[in-house]
């Protein structure tokens, strides 16, 4: 990353940026809870440039949006209005309150099913099975039946279409940490509980296709400045080398019982 | 956690049972679109340990029938951090304005059937159901300019040196989420849909201490003349009746009269500098 070059952190949407808690940047494997500060400041102090550049010295000024096709405007128009009138002649009061296609029911369902199988212990048979229940999910969610034909502060419209979006960032997390066999940072599966760098060292991409398949690779990381070693946050080196002692007082030697205490 | 329940055996749909077998009533005040009537309907809902008026919101979303059986649309409402932090989720429960993220069912409804009160608050527009547009609480912000001027045009060096002292006093101010508490229960900020009128119309105590803790900011204090000027006029700082009522339901216990105390000495000071001629 070259300070001020345009396409830090540029999603593959020309211009579309990811800063701060939407990526996963500087943190690799483990990004404990509220360091989400960290790449929100960091993206905007070092990355706040690229933007600058970008806008100065890329497309925005040799293809400004008023010289898009109309055309490429209403297919959007087009294809975001026939998923909302899917769902809005989804409505059936009398079946709003079936579990099997409620939304707000499948969001329920799939968050219990994700705090028990994808959280602080993984294991790969728990795992599996919770693929195959967001496969079921993912299958109920794309029939869903709603319970709201406004088009005035239509909120379960919107929930609708978040459930679909969380099944697939589920299933990306549920096949990541399924394929990850080893455990590293926060990722722990207690069948394979040590870190394995010769076959993981790498960073997992999820790819998501037009049909929101998801599909699954490994990048390798360059490590070739940096040796990685084990993290043990002090205990292994504490073991291996005591910390040293406070100069003998003068008198008589400590008691070996109280070193032993040390 | 229970691991290994028999969760998710991807057979068949489980409806979320409630862990213990109590229910409380949602009394919701309800309304279909703005300056629609408004109208009541209840809510028998499950609720288990740690529920709060959120999740119970959710609850009647996953299975939106009223307490007599009527399949109904589900009940629309604001939210963004549920954490007390952002102020969005703000509705008037059992008569009282405060975050509904906070709110445990726990505390409020003890015991099975008890009741439980959810109305939009009234001082704003209602968008629909428990949701409001805030607006005008936001407008007043920018009449008083409740922010440090920075437009990249100069190098702002290594920005100024904050006292301890000074620091404790801009922290408590900072808190405020504009969530619109104090103002729902200040009986000088009252219903004005009409934006034209918010210019003249009582500017509420959230903006008077933002006025404050902008005031007291090293290079904020660039435009505290400005924000003065916008609380001497129509609507500012001397339209408060003292009800102080803000304080009292203030959810981060902001020091609210002291802020409209403070900015009413300087609002004061600043005139009469000005008739002199020297602000």
């Amino acid at each position: 990353m070259l300070p001020g070059a345009p396409n830090n952190m540029m999603t593959n949407v020309r211009g579309l940026y990811a800063f701060g808690e939407v990526n996963f940047a500087y943190h690799g494997a483990n990004r404990l809870g509220a360091n989400a500060l960290l790449s929100c400041l960091f993206d905007g102090l070092f990355c706040g440039a690229s933007v600058d550049a970008y806008v100065r010295q890329e497309e925005p000024s040799t293809a400004p949006a008023a010289s898009i096709p109309q055309a490429q405007y209403d297919r959007v128009v087009d294809q975001e209005t026939r998923k909302l009138e899917a769902l809005l002649g989804s409505v059936d009061p009398a079946r709003a309150a079936d579990p099997a296609t409620n939304p707000y029911a499948i969001a329920r369902e799939l968050g219990a099913e994700m705090t028990e199988a994808c959280t602080v212990v993984r294991r790969e048979d728990r795992l599996r099975r919770c693929l195959a229940t967001l496969a079921e999910l993912r299958d109920r969610a794309a029939r869903p039946c709603l319970a709201d034909p406004a088009g005035w502060g239509n909120q379960s419209v919107v929930f609708a279409r978040a459930t679909a979006d969380m099944l697939v960032l589920a299933e990306a997390l549920a096949k990541g940490a399924l394929e990850r066999r080893e455990s590293r940072g926060a990722h722990y599966r207690s069948d394979y509980p040590s870190r394995d760098d010769t076959q993981f060292m790498k960073t997992t991409v999820t790819r998501c296709d037009a049909h929101g398949q998801t599909s699954l690779a490994f990048e390798p990381i360059d490590a070739d400045l940096i040796a990685p070693t084990a993290r043990t946050y002090g205990k292994k080196d504490s073991a291996a080398a005591p910390t040293p002692q406070p100069p003998a007082p003068p008198g008589p030697a400590p008691q070996p019982a109280m070193a032993a205490t040390h | 956690m229970t691991a290994h329940s028999p969760l998710g055996n991807g057979t068949h749909a489980r409806p979320a049972p409630p862990p213990q077998g109590r229910r409380v009533v949602l009394r919701i005040k309800r309304c279909d679109g703005p300056v629609k009537p408004s109208y009541w309907q209840d809510f028998s809902v499950p609720v288990g340990p740690n529920a709060n008026v959120i999740s119970c919101l959710q609850t009647i979303c996953a299975s939106p029938v009223t307490a007599d059986g009527r399949a109904t649309t589900p009940v629309a409402w604001d939210a963004g951090c549920l954490e007390e932090v952002c102020g969005s989720c703000t509705m008037v429960i059992n008569g009282k304005a405060r975050q509904s993220c906070s709110c445990l069912i726990d505390e409020h409804a003890p015991r099975d059937g008890d009741v439980i009160t959810l109305e939009p608050m009234s001082k704003f527009p209602v968008v629909r159901d428990l949701v409001v547009n805030r607006d005008r609480a936001f407008h007043a912000l920018r009449r008083v300019r409740a922010w440090v001027p920075i437009d990249g045009t100069y190098a702002l060096g290594a920005g100024p040196r904050e006292t301890p002292q000074t620091q404790e006093t801009r922290y408590a101010l900072s808190q405020c989420m504009s969530c619109g508490c104090c103002l729902e229960a200040c009986p000088q900020f009252n219903l004005q849909p009409d934006p034209a009128a918010w210019e003249t119309s009582f500017i509420g105590a959230h903006a008077i201490s933002q006025a404050r803790l902008f005031n007291l900011h090293q290079t904020g204090s660039r435009m505290a003349a400005e924000r003065l000027e916008a609380l001497m006029g129509p609507g500012g700082v001397s339209d408060c009746g003292n009800a102080q009522n803000c304080v009292k339901v203030c959810p981060k216990k902001i020091p609210l009269t002291e802020s409209i105390a403070a900015m009413g000495r300087a609002v004061t000071v600043h005139s009469v500098k000005k008739f002199f001629s020297l602000a």
